[in-house]
């Protein structure tokens, strides 16, 4: 019995081994087509740290924990696979390409569907191609990341949106921006409140299939954002990221003359003026003349009293003269640009509940002098099946930021941008001693210099390095967005969903200019604040119903209606004279310079509805309608519908194709349909309309509008066609899309004659067209064990064109509109050169008959139409390459084509009539007797007005950008699993960090309409960052 | 539960909710109809003569207090391009301003040249409004008397400001054509008048100030609001037209009757800035105050004498100065400025901001009528 019982031991533990043993799992992973082995295949027991990774011959083995588990498998580039096992089975797993996979998941309107799946035409930026990037806003992340998009970021000021077109330019005065959605419905927030960490995907929506269900105000596009959520039945991750960097300017600002070339440059533009003054004087009088008026003119002399005149009457520098100080304003200007950003996530779920929880701190700081941005960011979203039949979600963020936003794009002379473009190097930042040490004050401290001597060009009084610190223009934002959503699934094929979304934001601003130095000094300073409230909301009710035929034929049709309401109230008021410096707050000013505040309405109510059809998901059909309401329109007026049909083929589920060997996917799509714009700028537009303008305490109105009793939506009709396909088991996928927009009714200012009273009326006038190629092709040329490489590009070609206009002409200084133009078409004297024979600038004039000759008179040349600003061909490429754990990625972002009028530089090329003015390098160039064939005009202090508009400062805009580079390197997955580690990743990554462009100084990135106003230039970031998740 | 039942619960819950959203949305649909809060609609306007000197009191804030530039905030920039094409005045022409119009290349600054033509013809159009609008509005006939009346003659001033700028002297040719003339409130289908000759823009100005004249009788201007339009400025608009016309004895005539209740400065004024509707030989000017202070930004330019003035560009020219013998009393306003590299500048000390920045605009005083009348006189050999 004893040995029966020890034997019946002996023989359950025995099992116990056997059974352990049993536990054990191998198999081999694939790629999927070619059926070769994947090698390095990570593979993980879900909800443990446990795993391994394939061998170079793809195989593995793991042993479970029980009976029964899940594995994960995963490999960089491939979608992630899950797969329940029981142990001792032999697995063979397929894993297929994530990058180039049409079965990857898009966001679209009010929901998800597979990308081969739509009729309609969506690029989707991913988590991956975001993070990472040294961005506060997340609209700078875009450039050259999908098709059809252009990005153009025209203010490098931390804190700042860029501004997006997609598929060309389709209004003229309405708003061409694209509508932005967040989390699946309209959002009425600040983007620079969202940290671009709590981002998942960016889907783009271009044509009228994809974008028609947000009808009303789809016209331009629609890019829908859509933040990470929790994941089911997975352990918490915790994932932190920090990063830490420096910024400087992308580009260089225009280069400047030296002293000595300054003080001799301008010594001839004196001697040049005396002599036309004073025919009778010799070469040696004139002279001698200018070596003496130049420091009376200029108000200084740096090279100190032992040369009282540097400059001799030969024009040379005196021999021994060098200059005692060169105080570069642009260093003055600008600041140590430190960027710090923290984040810190939570990502889980049960079955039942999911959430995602997180937080993030910003704190970056521009490269001018006070600028900076932070944030104080946080987000929960959360989703819980409550019942069988009921899921609820609610996502919740919340941001404060602040940004320091001194003047940065103005031709104010306040501008910390553009200020050392004002005051030459010669110029001391802090007061001299003429021997060139500095003045003190009683404390030993430095002391501003704010040249009170200096000319009127070179800003006489004024010291921005001085003030900038002293004064404040804040931006502080409190923002909260919220997004709740009830389904109920009331047949397995019938749900219900109501979705409640509102977006508040309250702006408070605070400009204060300091009672001590500058501007301010003489009138005790002053303050103004505001404060604004936006609170937007919108309530939408969808019914679904799904339904698959066992025959292959699928039905998805939905239903439903939406309110929009959107309120802004605003509080303003300013003081002056501050009872003592240190003070910030308007109580402390005496004189109240004045109160004021406004609000605003407006409301959408829409109804919309969609079907869609497919046959084995080869042939797929939709079809969508919407209709709107609009507060802005008339009530007679203010409804307008828009529609849409799509279709799609897969020619590669065909026989015919299907076995193709090389061609894995081959997809024609095509769409049309129409969406809409109301978004005139007014809120109001219908009635004659009166503003609101007192007088010295009475009431009074002045006529502000006419009546436009008949205005209505202007709408946009878009045409796609599409093709996508994948080459070798989809190893090389692409997409080729050809669109055509129309936009008709166009809101437009029809320009009256001023002479009514009214300068312009608002009409459904005139028609806009964009057509183009857009070309996306996604490659994986190198997949080895060790090495990956993965290329993307994408080109857009397109071209805009003015089809009717209510006039023949519409001009404005430097641009004209005109049939068979495109909006953005400057209209400018043409340059002639300079007249060889005595300097004079020249341009061209044209007589009657179309003959050209050269005049010297600007008003008596003729203005003609020159390229446009738009571009011919914008896009970007991005490369990724791993290396065992290595990762290298770049991405350059290029636009091709369109000019840009530079204005920032024309105030560094006077030909000496402002006096004290700095100059740019090019300047040395001018004219003389000896240098007679050049593009610089004579040196005099004259104006020769040759600085005016012109094709003279028409520069092209072609650019391409190294937008982003970063290297990483990822712990391996057995070390970090031993330090309790599920990913650690340590980065270096820059932002802009090389530009390529023709014309130095310049930063490319100007507006869309292809003119400068004195803006922020583009900062290049490098960082160093570490990613965690454990 | 059975599976129906659910089903048919659900669908109760479903239907109640469908209910409600559908009457939200009904009940949403007059939500549609907002309203301004910074504008107010024509149609509120015109039926009490009290709303209706809203629209004047509101275009006279326009015209003066509206910026189009920093260099033109308003009516008053009409006048300082005036002061600076005329030959007193001597501009520092590297300052931000009045260059273009001090070197006569106004034809380059396209918003100087809209800035004018917008102010003038929108207080056209506006007094238009109320001109054609007013009799049939209800209120007292001494109220639309007065309205009415003040609104010719500032739709006059537009012209006359029009026709002097854009056209040569009536003497020199009165059927040269001027500018187009709108007597009938804009609407959507108004197009653009074609140009009326100087005569035809003259006769409208003499009958809308003939008919101000009549309609003012009985009204007595508060001595406080100097911008409000009474006789004495009727009077005074009508000696600057007859004067540009050549009517010597009509424009000596009004001239002298503009100016008989507004005595002389006294010696001490002239040393307090010019800057005070209260001043006691201003029949015309524009009051300004802290929260309205737009016109104020003039004294930046011709302030040359305060700290705070930003451009103080407006220097004296040195052959004005000889102008005044040496016990002239405006003799002492002027200044060699004497700093480094602005040799040849000679401030002029007489207009000044006051403390709070503000600074009150002067549009018609005794001094000018008295000169009217002089020229007047001379041109008519009766001096």
């Amino acid at each position: 019995m004893k040995t029966k019982l020890f034997f019946l031991s002996f023989l359950f533990f025995f099992q116990l081994v056997n059974a352990q043993q049993n536990y054990k799992v191998t198999g081999r992973v694939v790629e999927k087509g070619t059926n070769l082995p994947l090698p390095g295949v990570n593979i993980l027991i879900k909800g443990s740290k446990a795993g391994t990774s394939t061998d170079q011959s793809g195989n593995f083995s793991i042993t479970l924990n029980k009976e029964e588990e899940v594995l994960s498998f995963s490999f960089l580039g491939f979608s992630r696979q899950e797969v329940t096992v029981k142990a001792g089975s032999t697995l063979n797993i397929i894993l297929g390409d994530l990058s180039n996979s049409l079965d990857e998941v898009v966001v679209v309107a009010y929901g998800t569907a597979k990308k081969g799946d739509i009729t309609g035409s969506v690029s989707q930026i991913n988590s991956e191609q975001l993070q990472n990037r040294q961005v506060s806003n997340i609209t700078k992340a875009l450039q050259g990341l999908a098709p059809g998009i252009q990005v153009v970021s025209s203010s490098g000021q931390p804190g700042t949106s860029a501004n997006v077109r997609i598929r060309g330019v389709g209004s003229i005065n309405a708003s061409a921006a694209p509508l932005y959605v967040v989390d699946g419905n309209p959002f009425s927030g600040d983007l620079s409140s969202l940290n671009s960490s709590d981002i998942q995907s960016v889907s783009i929506l271009k044509d009228a299939a994809s974008s028609a269900l947000y009808g009303s105000r789809g016209a331009n596009g629609v890019i829908i954002i859509t933040t990470k959520s929790g994941k089911r039945n997975d352990q918490t991750d915790i994932t932190a990221n920090f990063s830490n960097g420096i910024s400087k300017r992308a580009v260089k600002d225009y280069e400047q003359v030296t002293t000595d070339e300054y003080f001799q440059s301008y010594w001839l533009a004196v001697k040049n003026k005396q002599k036309s003054s004073n025919p009778n004087y010799s070469d040696a009088q004139a002279g001698q003349a200018a070596s003496e008026q130049i420091l009376t003119d200029l108000g200084i002399n740096p090279y100190g009293a032992k040369y009282p005149f540097p400059v001799g009457p030969d024009g040379k520098l005196v021999a021994g003269a060098t200059p005692l100080w060169d105080d570069n304003w642009g260093d003055a200007m600008e600041q140590t640009a430190i960027r710090t950003q923290a984040d810190l996530s939570f990502n889980g779920g049960s079955e039942k509940s999911q959430y995602f929880i997180s937080g993030g701190y910003l704190n970056d700081k521009g490269i001018a002098l006070g600028s900076g941005y932070k944030r104080y960011s946080a987000r929960v979203n959360l989703t819980t099946k409550a019942k069988a039949w009921l899921t609820a979600g609610l996502n919740i963020s919340a941001a404060n930021t602040l940004q320091d936003y001194p003047i940065s794009e103005d031709s104010n002379t306040g501008n910390v941008v553009n200020y050392s473009r004002l005051i030459p190097s010669f110029y001391p930042v802090y007061e001299r001693n003429g021997d060139g040490t500095y003045k003190t004050d009683a404390n030993g401290n430095r002391v501003f210099d704010f040249g009170a001597y200096r000319p009127s060009s070179a800003i006489p009084k004024s010291n921005l390095a001085a003030t900038v610190g002293l004064d404040k223009s804040e931006i502080l934002k409190d923002n909260v967005s919220a997004r709740t959503f009830l389904e109920a699934t009331i047949l397995s094929e019938l749900k219900f969903k109501t979705t409640y979304s509102a977006d508040f934001a309250n702006v408070n601003s605070h400009n204060y200019i300091n009672p001590l130095l500058g501007d301010g000094a003489e009138t005790k300073g002053s303050v103004s604040k505001s404060n604004s409230r936006t609170y937007s909301w919108t309530w939408n009710n969808i019914l679904t119903y799904d339904k698959n035929f066992n025959n292959g034929h699928h039905f998805n049709l939905l239903g439903g209606q939406e309110i929009y309401k959107y309120n802004y109230r605003v509080i303003s008021g300013g003081r002056e004279r501050f009872v003592l410096p240190g003070l910030y707050e308007p109580d402390a000013a005496s004189q109240l310079n004045d109160f004021g505040g406004s609000a605003l309405d407006y409301t959408l109510i829409g109804f919309f509805g969609r079907a869609e059809y497919d046959y084995r998901k080869k042939y797929l059909l939709s079809a969508s309608l919407r209709t709107d309401g609009s507060s802005r329109f008339a009530p007679a007026t203010r409804w307008g519908t828009f529609w849409s049909l799509g279709a799609s083929w897969k020619l590669s589920e065909e026989n015919l194709l299907k076995d193709n060997s090389w061609l894995s996917t081959l997809t024609l799509r095509t769409s049309y349909g129409a969406q809409g714009n109301d978004n005139i700028g007014t809120y109001y537009a219908y009635e004659g309309l009166y503003i609101i303008q007192n007088n010295l305490g009475e009431n009074g109105l002045v006529t502000s509008r006419l009546p436009t009793p008949e205005l209505k939506w202007e709408t946009n009709l878009n045409l796609n066609l599409g093709l996508d396909f994948g080459i070798l088991n989809d190893r090389i996928t692409g997409t080729v899309e050809y669109f055509d927009r129309r936009s008709r009714d166009l809101l437009f200012s029809r320009p009256k004659a001023p002479s009514t009273g009214f300068s312009v009326i608002d009409a459904n006038v005139g028609a806009l067209k964009n057509t183009g190629v857009e070309v996306q092709i996604n490659a994986t040329p190198v997949r080895s064990a060790n090495f990956r490489w993965n290329i993307s590009l994408n080109a857009t070609h397109y071209k805009n064109e003015i089809t009717s206009l209510p006039q023949a002409e519409i001009k404005t200084t430097t641009k004209i509109m005109r049939k068979g133009g495109s909006v953005y078409d400057f209209y400018l004297r043409e340059w002639a050169g300079v007249d060889p024979e005595n300097g004079n600038p020249l341009w061209y004039k044209q007589d009657a008959n179309g003959n050209k000759a050269t005049t010297h008179i600007y008003l008596d040349a003729t203005q003609h139409v020159q390229d446009s600003a738009l571009p011919d061909l914008t896009g970007g490429i991005s490369n990724t390459f791993n290396y065992k754990e290595f990762e290298l990625s770049a991405l350059f972002g290029y636009s091709i084509g369109g000019r840009i009028l530079d204005n920032d530089y024309i105030s560094l090329m006077h030909n000496g009539s402002s006096t004290g003015r700095t100059w740019s390098k090019e300047i040395l160039n001018h004219w003389t007797p000896e240098n007679k064939l050049t593009d610089v005009p004579r040196l005099t202090t004259d104006n020769l007005g040759w600085t005016q508009a012109s094709t003279r400062f028409l520069y092209s805009a072609t650019y391409a950008r190294l937008k982003n580079l970063t290297l990483g390197y990822s712990l391996p997955k057995t070390l970090a699993s031993k330090w309790g580690l599920s990913n650690l990743k340590v980065i270096l990554t820059g932002e802009n960090i090389f530009t390529f462009y023709g014309h130095d100084g310049m930063d490319p990135e100007q507006t869309i309409d292809g003119t400068t106003y004195y803006r922020y230039p583009a900062m290049r970031t490098l960082s160093a960052g570490v990613n965690l998740t454990f | 539960m059975p599976l129906l039942n659910i089903i048919k619960m659900k669908t109760k819950q479903i239907t109640t909710l469908l209910w409600i959203s559908a009457l939200f949305f009904f009940g949403c649909k007059k939500e549609l109809t907002t309203t301004p809060t910074t504008s107010v609609p024509e149609s509120l306007i015109y039926g009490t003569a009290e709303n209706i000197e809203t629209v004047l009191n509101g275009t006279w804030s326009y015209m003066n207090d509206t910026y189009f530039t920093y260099a033109n905030p308003g009516y008053s920039s009409i006048l300082r391009t005036s002061d600076v094409m005329g030959g007193d005045i001597a501009i520092i022409t590297n300052k931000y301003g009045y260059r273009d119009a001090y070197e006569y290349t106004l034809a380059n600054n396209q918003t100087r040249l809209g800035a004018f033509w917008t102010i003038l013809y929108r207080v056209i159009n506006n007094t238009n409004n109320i001109i054609s609008k007013i009799d049939a509005s209800t209120g007292t006939a001494e109220k639309k008397a007065q309205i009415k009346g003040q609104a010719y003659a500032l739709r006059a001033n537009s012209y006359l400001n029009l026709v002097t700028y854009y056209q040569f002297n009536y003497q020199v040719n009165p059927q040269a054509k001027a500018v187009p003339v709108y007597i009938e409130p804009s609407s959507a289908t108004t197009d653009g008048n074609p140009k009326s000759t100087v005569e035809q823009v003259y006769q409208l100005i003499i009958s809308d100030l003939t008919e101000a004249e009549k309609l003012l009788l009985s009204y007595q201007r508060p001595a406080t609001t100097k911008y409000k339009i009474n006789n004495d400025v009727v009077n005074g608009l009508l000696a600057r037209a007859y004067l540009n016309m050549g009517k010597w004895d009509l424009a000596a005539q009004h001239a002298l009757e503009a100016k008989k209740n507004y005595p002389y400065m006294t010696e001490a004024d002239y040393s307090t800035g010019f800057n005070e509707l209260k001043n006691g030989e201003w029949i015309w000017g524009h009051g300004q105050r802290p929260d309205q202070s737009t016109a104020s930004y003039s004294f930046h330019y011709l302030d040359t004498s305060s700290p705070s003035a930003y451009y103080y560009s407006f220097m004296a020219d040195p052959n004005f100065q000889k102008l005044f013998d040496s016990h002239d009393i405006r003799a002492k306003l002027f200044l060699w400025d004497g700093l480094p590299s602005r040799e040849g500048y000679l401030r002029y000390q007489k207009f000044k901001f006051r403390a709070d920045q503000t600074a009150d605009i002067v549009f018609m005083r005794a001094s000018e009528m008295t000169l009217i009348a002089a020229e007047s006189y001379a041109r008519n050999v009766e001096l």
